[in-house]
């Protein structure tokens, strides 16, 4: 049976945020990880590999810019890769990002009062994990 | 809502009309894990998609959901 054009974009679909989540955690991994580091050649290793994180990163963002403009340049496409499933889906995983957010804040609230935090890796950190936690629960709730 | 629990016909309909849950979504316009995940339960549909899903299968929104005590 042939496969249908909604089910075909749906699983490209799939792989990109996939593949845009593996390129977001090692790249913004090695970003943060390369301030917290000084020995050089563990430094030299994790720049190479956060390069390569980078470059899935950037490719996949690409695709995904592409892939958007291929489902919004039909309508009937348009509404169903946007079902209420996947509303729903994207409602839940944002939901998962806000907590994160907020717990990852108070942690560092409380932290801040025993310990002398850098602010730049505070927003660091909080950045990364958020949008991991957004990205990971979106692969979960949408997974087949 | 947590006494009541949304019993579905799609699985019936379907097979009346020998329809995958594919063949089925790409006649609505959704994707096929929305019709599984309303088919299996997991997923309750809103009005808008019930009464489509009904008018396709040319039957009452009740008679393809029944909602049901617990």
């Amino acid at each position: 049976m042939e496969t249908s054009l909604i089910e075909k974009l749906d699983k490209s679909r799939y792989n990109l945020i996939k593949w845009f989540t593996v390129g977001w955690t090692i790249w913004f991994g090695g970003f943060i990880l390369k301030d917290l580091i000084s020995n050089i050649f563990i430094l030299g290793l994790i720049i190479l590999i956060g390069l390569f994180g980078g470059i899935l990163f950037s490719v996949n963002l690409l695709r995904i810019i592409k892939f958007g403009k291929i489902v919004n340049s039909d309508s009937n496409l348009k509404n169903a890769m946007n079902d209420e499933l996947m509303l729903h889906n994207r409602n839940k995983s944002f939901i998962v990002g806000y907590w994160t957010f907020s717990i990852l804040i108070c942690i560092f609230l409380a932290l801040s009062m025993f310990l002398d935090i850098s602010t730049l890796i505070v927003c660091e950190i909080t950045l990364y994990l958020g949008t991991l936690s957004t990205l990971l629960s979106s692969l979960f709730f949408n997974r087949d | 809502m947590e006494d009541f629990e949304l019993q579905n016909q799609i699985r019936v309909q379907r097979a009346i009309k020998n329809l995958t849950q594919e063949e089925l979504a790409s006649k609505i316009g959704v994707t096929r894990k929305t019709i599984n995940t309303i088919e299996n339960g997991k997923f309750v549909p809103s009005t808008v998609l019930a009464i489509r899903l009904a008018r396709f299968f040319n039957i009452n929104v009740e008679e393809l959901f029944e909602l049901i005590e617990k």
